[in-house]
Order: C-alpha cells, then sequence, then structure tokens
C-alpha cells in the first residue's frame, strides 16, 4: 500500500490521517458557528408572542407572528450570510429556508384551522417541533434532535391536557427551552 | 484457488488518498463551500500547491470551482460534488477498514 508521501503505509498513518481528518471536522463545524442565532432569535420571539397574547388577546398573537416570522427569518440568513462571508465557510441555505418556511406555513394554518380549539396551539407547536427535527438532522446535532423531541412531546401534552392558556403555555415553554439551548450551543461553540 | 480475503487497501483511491485532496473534501463535508483562502489557510499549503490540487479534484469531478467578485474584491469558492461527497465516505471507510483489520 502507498501512503501519502509514496512510502509503504503503517495503519497507524491511517489512523494518523483519520485523527486529522476528525481535527479539520470539528474545527470546521467550530467556524460554522453553530444553530445558537436562530434559537435565540426565535425564542426571544416566542417569548415576547405570549406577552402579547396575554396582553393583547390571540388575534394579536396571530398579527405578531405575520411579521415575526419573516422578520426572524430575514434576520437569521443575514447572519449566517455575514458570518459565512465572513469566515470562508457556508452550508447550502435553500434546506434551513425551506424548512423556516415550511415551519411557518403550518403552524399559521394550524393556527388558523384550530382557532379557539386545542390543535389552535398545540399544532403549531407540534409543526414547530419536527422543523427543528430537521435543523437538527441537518445541523448534525443530537442536543438539537432531543430539543425537537421534547418540543413535540409539549404538543402532545398541551393537546392532551387542554390547560386554559394553551398558547400562551406553548410560546413561553417554547421559547424559554430555545433561549437555554441557544445560550448553550453559544458557549460550546465558544468553548471549542 | 484460494479464497484471499481482499485488502482494504486495494479500495484506496490514488485522488482522495492525498493528505491535502483529502483536507479539502473534508471540509467540504462538512460545510457545503469554502473559500479558497479559507482551504489554503486550513491546509497549510501555498496558493500554488492548492490549486494543484484542486484542479486534480476538480477534473474528477470532486469539486466545483466558482471563481467571482464579492463587492470588488476577487472570491473563489469551491464546492463538493456529489461524487466528491461520496469518494470521501468511501475513502475514510478504507481507512477505517485498515485501521479495524489490524486491531482485530
Amino acid at each position: 500500500m502507498q501512503s501519502l508521501e509514496g512510502k509503504a503505509m503503517e495503519p497507524v498513518a491511517a489512523e494518523e490521517l483519520m485523527r486529522v481528518v476528525e481535527k479539520d471536522r470539528r474545527r470546521t463545524q467550530r467556524l460554522l458557528g453553530g444553530y445558537w442565532f436562530p434559537l435565540l432569535v426565535f425564542g426571544s420571539l416566542a417569548l415576547a408572542s405570549a406577552g402579547v397574547r396575554e396582553a393583547a388577546g390571540g388575534l394579536a398573537m396571530g398579527v405578531f407572528w405575520l411579521l415575526a416570522a419573516p422578520f426572524g427569518i430575514g434576520l437569521t440568513s443575514l447572519w449566517y450570510a455575514r458570518h459565512s462571508h465572513r469566515v470562508g465557510l457556508a452550508r447550502a441555505p435553500w434546506a434551513y429556508l425551506a424548512t423556516g418556511a415550511g415551519i411557518a406555513v403550518a403552524a399559521a394554518a394550524l393556527g388558523l384551522l384550530g382557532h379557539n380549539r386545542p390543535v389552535g396551539y398545540a399544532g403549531p407547536l407540534l409543526a414547530v417541533g419536527l422543523g427543528y427535527a430537521v435543523f437538527a438532522a441537518l445541523e448534525r446535532s443530537r442536543i438539537a434532535f432531543l430539543f425537537a423531541a421534547l418540543v413535540v412531546g409539549a404538543a402532545f401534552a398541551l393537546w392532551l391536557a387542554q390547560p386554559r392558556e394553551g398558547a400562551s403555555l406553548a410560546m413561553a415553554a417554547f421559547g424559554a427551552g430555545a433561549i437555554l439551548l441557544g445560550v448553550w450551543n453559544w458557549m460550546q461553540v465558544r468553548a471549542r | 484457488m484460494t479464497d484471499v480475503e481482499r485488502h482494504p487497501s486495494a479500495d484506496l483511491d490514488d485522488i482522495t488518498h492525498q493528505r491535502v485532496r483529502l483536507g479539502v473534501l473534508g471540509i467540504l463535508n462538512e460545510a457545503d463551500r469554502a473559500t479558497f483562502a479559507h482551504l489554503r489557510d486550513a491546509l497549510e499549503v501555498t496558493d500554488g500547491n492548492l490549486s494543484a490540487h484542486l484542479t486534480v479534484l476538480a477534473d474528477a469531478g470532486l469539486v466545483r470551482v466558482d471563481k467571482g467578485f464579492e463587492g470588488r474584491r476577487p472570491r473563489t469558492w469551491v464546492w463538493a460534488t456529489r461524487s466528491g461527497r461520496r469518494a470521501f465516505s468511501e475513502e475514510i471507510e478504507t481507512l477505517r477498514r485498515l485501521v479495524a483489520r489490524v486491531r482485530d
């Protein structure tokens, strides 16, 4: 067998090569910047929407998300574009944008169809959870997948329990969870 | 004729089995694209050296090189093709089998 330098390659050299490739993979992942930014943006928006609902009702929350969803997607896209330009690395944005748009459309449709019924607040949360599972797969992150599973579980729990302030509760729980995970991911990226 | 098990090294690819070229494919397997400057700095090679390796990879259809401008500054982005991702995975798998064969 020929080595990288043209000499006989020992298995130790193969192991060393794999170690270098793994180091490059981790470094690339670190430079890509993680997924903390969209979590903090959408977590904050979710918390704000819970406040809007408590203060002004369900219709106001619907209007809030009509403006907040494209704002959040735009802000996140801008952040990733600037970050990619700075570090010289990028992931193809189409899968992320399609997933974000899918979450927005599915959540809005379920929210409207289920108006004043449990599906009106559990449905959008389910859409968000399933969408985050797709994001987790794109990011190859187990912890993000676990978060997505928790969101899906919370959606079913809300649907079964049908609490009085289900919509506010759903948004507050998702917002708090997203911000916690975002802060954790940010700390991880900084520590690598 | 005896049934001799095929040695994993027989599956090593001459194009991908090279430190810089495997490094390029490894980075592009994690990110979808990288700038020429990033690859040069990350792999600690010269412009000429990286250019030569990218030509080999591009000729084999494993990467795509897009030269363009961002503002007034020239910027070259390198993308992994589907064949490039597959070639990287196969090379890593071959290396794993090679290491495992000795450990067993």
